[in-house]
């Protein structure tokens, strides 16, 4: 299948696809950011399943893309790394999906 | 992929993770085996407001702490969307309709429109019947705003307790009448609640070292 084709069947968006979010782990932490208005560091990591470093990682990918907002603070002395999505981080996901899934649906059974 | 686009799947996934730890359970039991305990509080005298408020409030203290102390130090802090905010709305303007409907059902059945069977026989079955019916639709409405099916479970046996205390007055009378089903209701469910609490603990260990990022 040459470029030509692929244009042809709808699949140009995937050229287009931002590499920062089409990771799985970092598809996955920010699915559960854009469902929740935030969680704190713990939460996400039981979630996902990643281990700390790992997730650590993702989420410094992703702060530095400003896809997700960090914010530590203390409740009752006690640190909390809270995060949440950006306005950009939002809107990223969501042309993410609407590319993905105008690729996915254009792809032969 | 699919599964990953499902978002309301997430969502709900996330959201109902946090009835993992029982707490709910736990404070439901002790309300309604409060209940049962009321009957003997009430049958030795002691003041009404005491009975009323204390163990609830114990109930409500348990919960509240054991979110603080147990729930968020091991599974995390989330904060859902303004969909889940609503639902707490709804559940505030249920309480400010059901509260006056219980009042005036009180109401009618002290006033014996709706005459309990203890006093009329088993023939009479109405005012019972109709507060097993209210109790098991209103705790039917909750569980579904809330998103959380056993609720209905709870209420199901909140009825059976209502139902089975008129029933025993005939036989057992007071207090046994109320103590021994509220008592075995609110022990179901707090079982059970006991027991999702130490999967929770086992699932969810809690880590010594602080838990952020970077």
């Amino acid at each position: 299948m040459d470029k030509s084709e692929i244009d042809s069947e709808g699949l140009q968006p995937l050229s287009d696809i931002d590499r920062i979010i089409h990771e799985p782990a970092r598809l996955l932490i920010l699915a559960y950011l854009f469902v929740v208005e935030s969680a704190d560091f713990l939460f996400l990591m039981n979630q996902t399943g990643l281990t700390r470093g790992n997730l650590s990682s993702h989420l410094s990918k992703l702060e530095d893309a400003e896809y997700i907002h960090i914010k530590k603070e203390f409740v009752k002395k006690i640190p909390r790394t809270l995060l949440s999505l950006t306005k950009s981080g939002r809107k990223a996901f969501q042309t993410y999906r609407q590319s993905m899934k105008q690729v996915l649906d254009h792809l032969p059974d | 992929m699919t599964k990953l686009f499902n978002l309301s799947e997430i969502e709900k996934k996330a959201y109902r993770s946090t009835f993992q730890d029982g707490l709910w359970d736990i404070v439901w039991g002790v309300i309604i085996i409060g209940m049962g305990i009321n009957t003997v509080l009430k049958n030795m005298g002691v003041p009404k407001p005491l009975y009323y408020l204390v163990i609830p409030l114990i109930a409500v203290l348990i919960g509240y702490f054991g979110k603080q102390r147990i729930t968020i130090p091991r599974m995390g802090f989330v904060r859902f969307g303004p969909k889940r905010e609503q639902t707490k709305r709804k559940i505030w303007i249920l309480a400010s309709i059901i509260t006056p409907i219980q009042i005036i059902l009180i109401i009618l059945i002290k006033m014996q429109i709706f005459q309990s069977t203890f006093e009329t026989g088993l023939s009479n079955y109405v005012g019972p019947l109709f507060l097993v019916m209210f109790t098991i639709i209103i705790f039917a409405i909750i569980a579904h705003i809330i998103d959380f099916p056993r609720f209905f479970l709870f209420g199901i046996l909140m009825g059976l307790s209502i139902i089975t205390a008129e029933i025993l007055y005939l036989h057992v009378g007071s207090p046994l009448d109320g103590l021994i089903p509220f008592s075995i209701a609110g022990t179901i469910i707090l079982v059970n609640g006991l027991v999702l609490m130490v999967r929770f603990l086992k699932k969810y260990p809690r880590t010594n070292e602080e838990v952020g990022h970077g």
